[in-house]
């Protein structure tokens, strides 16, 4: 980041300030999303572009796109999904092979991350808090990384774990269980009145990523003859997902030799969309074992299911269901804005912050 | 509040919202919903300011507080409406700004268009006279004269010198005449030749300097426009100053604690990236 939008983003400490802008955001592999205290919203795909050559740099008339717009433009772009399993790639080793393409990632994130906090159309003359949520697991290097990005465009920021941020957001800080489920990874957290440490946290790769490769597999089979892509894919889930018992028959189309075919697919994504439950409430399972046993009955009945894999229809349902099959009771609940819901817990962490700790961070 | 501020408040947030079927929220798993009346964010908007200024220690007298509420609802329903205005703004603002792109690309392929064709014009320069055939005259004057002898003879004249010497002036005569006719219609035409050279010329750089002025204009418009974007006011926070978590909190000791405890994590991180780079920079200047 040149120091000219440093300069642009944060007045000098000597200016006089005009107010003060909290912000939440949260990271995700597939969208990321942010919350701030001047009521402000906005959700982007978690995929940043930059044009491959002269020619697309003219015609696209930006150096770097973002969300859907980069989607669209893909092909004429040096395309990247920074974030993978909840981390930006590639900076969790030291590979060497890898550092080139860790570089480019954690430049994807950076700037992904400027953009985020652009959404929020922060007014010059504020002092701009910033919480980013991110994984408990996620390596100094990855948290680095989006501090460095971060500091470029507020005046202060903290990091501060996922699955807390959506507790802490929704005041259930006492014997909850979270379960927050995102595109590369589901984060399991059990919350009890203390600062969650890492034996009060799963992290389990079956999420929203996991379901699609799933579901193409199981199209492969299904649809002879059909061509499609992870994103198509990725399109028909998130249109179509549910884990209980189908209103409608699922019909799509997609193409064979060319031609666009009709292809009836409902078992199909019931039963991708069904994969997660079991990993999910076996890591539940973990967690409720090894918590204080006479509170485990309350832990049980006090599940709270959130992030954007939980809107696949009836899935909090279902869950309940294997719960109580399982472990004899279960009572899962969904949060409000599965979307939403990390980056307006980081928001209200950051609210709630003592002024005097942003000003020892800055 | 008045009826037409609750009829102003609900509509920004119908504005602002988003419908769905109860069968779509039945088929994520939702079994309730948490309903919030209209009217209530009066009520809400109301005790917020109570509240407040009971916090602060700031007893106004009912009359002063139900005046505040209202300027609170107010400014509310400006901020949800202001939102969705910036929003329409910046979307016309971005087509506006494609569209004077488009423009500008347009104007830069006439002018390179324009610039090639007066590249060529002079490149061909001005037209040059027309080079008369040597011995132009003496040819013509020749040729006259033995037309001339050839219909003597024919008329069995030939023999009188008289008529061959006064026939001998009058062919040098025609033949003068008749070059200076051509000399005369050679420049007319080079002259014509040498006006429309010209003014093809000064049409074409007429048009390229019109066409720089638009392109100017449109550099001009774009790079307003660019900066009217980066320069966006924004949207401003609630807060004039910095919050903190508020005593009246139900649970304040332990979401002190756990504020706490993630300042004191991030402290530790900042530490260990110090330590990280101050080892960094050692180990490149050894």
């Amino acid at each position: 980041m040149s120091t000219e939008t440093k300069t642009t983003a944060m007045p000098a400490a000597t200016d006089e300030k005009k107010g003060v802008l909290y912000l939440g955001m949260d990271l995700g592999t597939s969208r990321t999303s942010i919350a701030a205290s001047n009521g402000t919203r906005e959700t982007v795909l978690s995929v940043v572009g930059y044009p491959k050559d002269i020619v697309s740099r003219k015609l696209l008339q930006r150096d770097v796109l973002f969300g859907d717009e980069a989607m669209r433009k893909r092909l004429s772009l040096n395309f990247y999904r920074p974030l993978e399993k909840g981390v930006i790639k590639f900076s969790e080793d030291g590979n060497q092979a890898d550092a080139a393409e860790a570089k480019h990632n954690l430049k994807a994130a950076a700037d992904l991350v400027r953009h985020a906090i652009s959404l929020a159309r922060p007014s010059k003359d504020e002092l701009i808090y910033a919480v980013i949520g991110c994984p408990a697991q996620g390596s100094i290097r990855n948290k680095r990384a989006i501090i460095d990005a971060a500091r470029d465009v507020v005046d202060s920021v903290m990091i501060c774990s996922e699955p807390f941020a959506v507790a802490y957001g929704l005041d259930r800080l006492d014997d909850v269980l979270v379960i927050d489920i995102g595109a590369g990874t589901t984060d399991l957290c059990r919350m009890h009145g203390t600062m969650p440490e890492d034996s009060d946290q799963i992290t389990i790769p079956m999420a929203g990523d996991y379901i699609d490769q799933q579901l193409a597999e199981l199209l492969r089979a299904r649809c002879s003859g059909a061509s499609f892509t992870i994103n198509m894919v990725k399109e028909i889930k998130e249109r179509y997902s549910f884990v209980g018992e189908a209103a409608d028959p699922v019909t799509v189309e997609l193409p064979v030799n060319g031609k666009p075919t009709r292809f009836e697919i409902t078992k199909e994504i019931r039963q991708a969309c069904r994969s997660i439950i079991q990993p999910i409430v076996d890591a539940l399972g973990k967690l409720v074992a090894t918590f204080d046993p006479e509170f485990q009955s309350v832990l049980k009945n006090n599940v709270l299911l959130g992030g954007g894999g939980s809107q696949i229809r009836g899935l909090a349902v279902a869950i309940e269901q294997d719960m109580q099959a399982r472990f004899g009771e279960g009572r899962v609940m969904q949060a409000d804005e599965p979307i939403y819901g990390g980056a307006n817990g980081a928001l209200k962490i950051a609210h709630d912050m003592p002024p005097e700790f942003w000003e020892q961070l800055r | 509040m008045s009826r037409n501020l609750v009829s102003n408040l609900i509509q920004a947030i119908r504005n602002g919202a988003y419908h769905t079927a109860l069968k779509n929220l039945e088929r994520q798993g939702y079994r309730t919903v948490t309903v919030l009346p209209a009217q209530k964010l009066d009520e809400i908007v109301s005790k917020a300011i109570e509240l407040t200024l009971k916090e602060y220690g700031l007893p106004l007298d009912p009359e002063a507080v139900r005046g505040l509420s209202n300027d609170a609802k107010v400014a509310f329903v400006k901020l949800v409406r202001e939102r969705d205005s910036l929003r329409e703004t910046n979307e016309a603002l971005e087509r506006e700004r494609v569209s004077l792109a488009r423009n500008e690309n347009h104007l830069r392929a006439e002018i390179e268009q324009a610039q090639r064709l007066l590249s060529e014009q002079q490149q061909h320069g001005l037209p040059e006279a027309p080079v008369e055939p040597s011995g132009f005259e003496e040819k013509l004057r020749d040729a006259a004269l033995a037309r001339v002898e050839e219909t003597l003879r024919r008329l069995g004249r030939s023999a009188d010198p008289k008529v061959v010497s006064e026939i001998g002036g009058l062919s040098n005569e025609i033949a003068s005449i008749a070059g200076r006719l051509l000399d005369n219609a050679n420049s007319e035409n080079l002259e014509t030749a040498r006006r429309r050279h010209e003014e093809r010329v000064n049409l074409l750089e007429r048009r390229i300097k019109k066409l720089q002025t638009s392109l100017g204009e449109t550099e001009a418009m774009l790079q307003k426009l660019q900066k009217a974007n980066t320069e966006e006011k924004g949207v401003a926070s609630v807060y004039r100053e910095p919050q903190g978590l508020s005593q009246a909190d139900d649970r304040f000791e332990q979401k002190r604690h756990l504020l706490a405890e993630i300042f004191k994590l991030n402290v530790e991180l900042r530490q260990i990236i110090e330590e990280q780079d101050s080892s960094g920079s050692a180990s490149t200047k050894s």
